[in-house]
């Protein structure tokens, strides 16, 4: 017996050690996972993968994780004097080719894999003699040749915005050719690449020239037109890295992958460019652009002959008035609308008829073409998607698509402009008419409103009871006012929405569609029958009338089980399948 | 049965396929002539997943009553099917992570060309002139055939009915079709996800909704073609009919063109079942009596060969044996001679 319960003592001292040690063990283990579990998400992979160029590849994909050598390096200054030259090469202009230790030169596919084998694996030697830590240094190819990676890219491109643009401009401020510092643009005397050298001659976004893959123009010198990609690197991360080597005080950009690729750095440089760049700053980049222009729609070449006299070209389709400069305040690049440069649509490419160079978009579609962004109408329809919006336009042609609404904006000229207008667009389009056309188009949009209105708030009914189909259910009582003006505090800031919600009732008709726009709309139940029949119809019958609309709007607006109101009391807006939530039940 | 007597026996069977001269199924003629068949749209983007559907298929088919309530949703956590108390459920799926569920209701397609009408034998399945498919029960004899042959697995049995098992599915209302009154679901439903209609008009509101707001829909009415056509048909939102639960891949040919030579040799082979059995036993019978009797041939002919061969060694060893035998007989006498020719000789001498 007293050794059982001497046996007993030494068990629970075993463990008691072993719950202790384990338990102090816990925080340390989970405190290692947690380490690079911050570091699998990352902006500075890059696939090394140029051997597939000559053929298929032998070996998986080597995922190079370029931050994390330029820190390694960055703390060896004294072993790497040469800094990005440790693995890059210069021209003989001093500018940096962007592959790895050559050149643009091409090299045999043996070459290209013994630069990498030779280069990598070298210079991983040297460190771990050195007694460095360093990568993989021995023949084991997977060390680098690597099919699953444990890092994932969170790697974004990243936009030069307005503000962006401007902290560039403004370091350049006294600079003799400020735009020029960046902008170049290939001049033919010269024979190569030159500083734009007047503000006027910059040609607008860099991917104008340099595309997706780099290009080669043979009538020119340099032939080649290097890709967005390698232009990118070689002008912003180059000249971020002169800045910074030049003094210690100045202020510059990232040159790691991650400072200008990562979410979180995008997130600073944003919150930075908001703090930088003061208030009321002029943000707009000049580009010659006009405030105000008329935007043409597509004449016939011959024009018609009506009582054998030429019908004037205006006569059809009225000229668009275009705000230019709102339009520009409310996009963060020129290259929201003008995707391939920064000359009017129809110009060169999206002639009336289609061309190739625009890639046989009409100029008619490249306005109204509802999928593509850059239109007119594909990025009203974008924005459309808004919550606030979608819960009117999510199901109705209303607005975008609707031919009906041509007029919102082919203002028909009215009373004096008519005659100005048939003068003005006889002529084409030219310098010596902007100022004309300005005008007229300032005065076309005279008549827009800024803001969506409606009626007074006492004239529009507070409550409406819903009670002609109730069986089941109590009637139910509808907060009509309450609906109304939160739709109108919902685009209360949006320029867009007042210039489209033109009449009072326009706001009405979200709901009250299909009639003429009026202060006493008919019915619902005047076009939606209230018995339900064995002939299917387009048109729903007056019960799934009423939960299609309401039920559509609040899933639209993404409102349903959600308090919106700001009231004390206030409940959530019921969700599709709360039926008591809107009528209470007649049995209960 | 041992496998190769099998499949001799589906080979019969193929044979007396052959020489059946109708190769159309039992349905095909009810279809013919039906451009007016009803059928129901239903819209995956209006469905909200409230189960009055459900409620109002129990209430006028007189079902019994479920165990959870249909005003109770956490039903739709789990995806269920019909069975023989229940003609029509809503499931519910979650195509895209993070987005809103979207609802599917099941209950029989009323295919144009019902697989279970073509697979029934006593024609208990008929397509009727309303779209619906119905089921006469005082001719069924419980083969559930059907339930082997519907492509959408809706037809269920039941197991629980010891004496009059019936099979159960949706009939479309169609007693209440006939009185001029929507499908009991279809009345119910208060979004309209569910449309009663011919089913001609139907196709035209299914297309207009998918081209009327592009990009929502699926570019596919689900029932227009798959399996022939059904008159139920179906339009959901993007990103697939498979994220509904869906099957893709059932193809346009209905069931009779599919199986129209295997399904009309059904009768004909429930009639012959009896004979077909009994030849084919009695072959596979007279079979094995001439394997045994070959068999035993064969043991004869080989044990008389072993016998034979057996006899020509021993005799052959034998009259070795006699040779050599002789040969030291021979020896043995030469030398007894020899011994006592010297003897005699040394006797001599002496």
């Amino acid at each position: 017996m007293k050794n059982g319960k001497r046996r007993m003592r030494q068990l629970l001292a075993v463990l008691a050690i072993c719950g202790v040690g384990g338990l102090s063990a816990l925080p340390a283990s989970r405190a290692m996972a947690s380490q690079p579990g911050s570091d699998k998400q990352r902006a500075d992979i890059v696939t090394i993968d140029g051997m597939q160029a000559y053929g298929s590849l032998s070996q998986p994909k080597v995922v190079f994780l370029h931050d994390k050598h330029t820190t390694a390096l960055g703390k060896q200054k004294d072993f790497y004097k040469k800094e990005c030259g440790t693995c890059h090469t210069s021209d003989k202009d001093g500018v940096m080719q962007l592959g790895f230790k050559r050149d643009g030169a091409p090299v045999s596919g043996e070459k290209l894999r013994d630069v990498y084998h030779n280069g990598c694996i070298s210079c991983h030697k040297d460190m771990a003699a050195a007694g460095q830590k360093t990568g993989p240094t021995d023949v084991q190819c997977k060390g680098c040749h690597n099919a699953t990676p444990d890092v994932a890219s969170n790697w974004q491109p990243i936009t030069v915005d307005k503000r962006l643009h401007y902290r560039h401009a403004a370091t350049q401020e006294k600079a003799e050719n400020k735009c020029g510092s960046c902008h170049h643009i290939y001049s033919e005397k010269a024979g190569k690449t030159i500083a734009a050298p007047k503000p006027e001659d910059v040609p607008g976004s860099c991917s104008y020239c340099h595309g997706e893959t780099t290009t080669v123009d043979a009538k020119r010198q340099p032939k080649e037109i290097r890709s967005l990609r390698l232009a990118a690197h070689g002008e912003c991360v180059t000249c971020h890295k002169a800045t910074a080597a030049a003094g210690k005080d100045v202020a510059t950009g990232p040159v790691t992958c991650a400072g200008c690729h990562g979410p979180l750095d995008q997130k600073a440089i944003a919150e930075t460019s908001l703090k930088k760049v003061p208030q009321g700053a002029d943000l707009r980049i000049k580009r010659g652009q006009p405030d105000l222009v008329m935007v043409r729609p597509a004449v016939a070449e011959a024009p018609l002959i009506v009582d054998g006299k030429p019908v004037k070209p205006y006569a059809g389709m009225p000229a668009v008035p275009f705000d230019h400069k709102s339009h520009e305040a409310q996009n963060e690049t020129c290259v929201s609308c003008h995707h391939a440069s920064l000359t009017s649509c129809a110009a060169k490419c999206h002639t009336p008829a289609g061309n190739k160079d625009g890639g046989f978009v009409t100029l008619e579609a490249s306005m109204h073409k509802v999928g593509a962004s850059q239109s007119c109408a594909g990025c009203h329809a974008v924005l459309q998607k808004k919550p606030e919006c979608a819960g009117c336009h999510d199901s109705r042609v209303k607005g975008v698509g609707d031919v009906a609404q041509c007029g919102s904006c082919h203002v028909k000229p009215e009373g004096d402009l008519k005659e100005a207008a048939a003068v003005m667009m006889a002529k084409p389009a030219a310098k010596e008419t902007a100022a004309a056309e300005a005008d007229m188009a300032k005065k076309l949009l005279a008549g827009k409103r800024d803001v969506t209105a409606t009626f007074p708030a006492e004239d529009i009914p507070e409550t409406v009871t819903i009670g002609s189909l109730s069986k089941d259910y109590e009637p139910s009582v509808l907060p009509h006012r309450k609906i109304v003006l939160s739709m109108l505090a919902g685009m209360k800031d949006s320029k867009l929405a007042g210039a489209f919600h033109a009449a009072d009732a326009a706001v009405c008709q979200g709901c009250h569609h299909n009639s003429p726009a009026s202060t006493t709309p008919p019915r619902c139940s005047n076009c939606h029958q209230a018995v339900e029949t064995t002939t299917a119809s387009a048109r729903p019958a007056l019960k799934a009338a009423y939960h299609t609309q309401c039920m559509g709007c609040h899933t639209s607006m993404g409102i349903a089980g959600k308090v919106v109101d700001k009231a004390a009391d206030a409940k959530p807006v019921p969700v599709a399948t709360d039926c008591t939530g809107c009528h209470k039940d007649k049995k209960k | 049965m041992k496998r190769r007597h099998f499949l001799g026996l589906l080979g019969a069977a193929g044979v007396t396929m052959g020489t059946g001269v109708s190769a159309q199924a039992a349905s095909s003629a009810d279809v013919k002539g039906l451009p007016n068949a009803g059928g129901v749209l239903f819209d995956a983007t209006r469905c909200i997943g409230c189960r009055k559907c459900e409620a109002a298929c129990n209430q006028v088919n007189e079902l019994p009553k479920p165990a959870k309530a249909f005003d109770d949703l956490s039903v739709l956590d789990t995806i269920r099917r019909t069975d023989a108390k229940t003609y029509t459920i809503v499931n519910k799926y979650v195509p895209e992570a993070g987005k809103p569920p979207v609802f599917r209701k099941s209950q029989c397609n009323h295919c144009m060309e019902p697989a279970c009408a073509s697979a029934c034998f006593v024609a208990a399945f008929k397509k009727t002139e309303t779209g619906a498919v119905v089921y006469d029960e005082s001719v069924c004899v419980g083969c559930r055939y059907c339930m082997v042959a519907c492509p959408f697995n809706i037809p269920t049995y039941e197991y629980d009915k010891a004496f009059t098992p019936r099979v159960m599915k949706c009939t479309m209302c169609y007693p209440r079709l006939l009185e001029g009154k929507l499908p009991g679901c279809v009345e119910a439903c208060p979004k309209e996800a569910l449309l009663f209609g011919k089913r001609r008009e139907l196709l035209n509101i299914a297309w207009d909704r998918i081209g009327g707001t592009p990009g929502r829909y699926v570019e596919h009415v689900y029932g227009e073609r798959e399996m022939g056509g059904t008159s139920w048909l179906y339009i959901a939102p993007k990103p697939s009919f498979a994220a509904i639960g869906m099957d893709e891949n059932l193809g346009t040919a209905s069931a009779p063109e599919l199986t129209s030579g295997a399904l009309a040799a059904v009768p004909a082979v429930a009639g012959i079942w009896p004979v077909l059995l009994t030849g084919l036993y009695a072959i596979t019978k007279r079979k094995d009596k001439i394997a045994e009797a070959e068999k035993q041939a064969a043991v004869a002919a080989a044990i008389a060969t072993a016998s034979a061969d057996a006899a020509a060694k021993l005799s052959e060893e034998l009259a070795k044996a006699e040779v050599a035998n002789k040969r030291r007989i021979e020896v043995e006498v030469t030398k007894a001679l020899e011994a006592a020719a010297k003897a005699a000789e040394e006797g001599e001498d002496a």
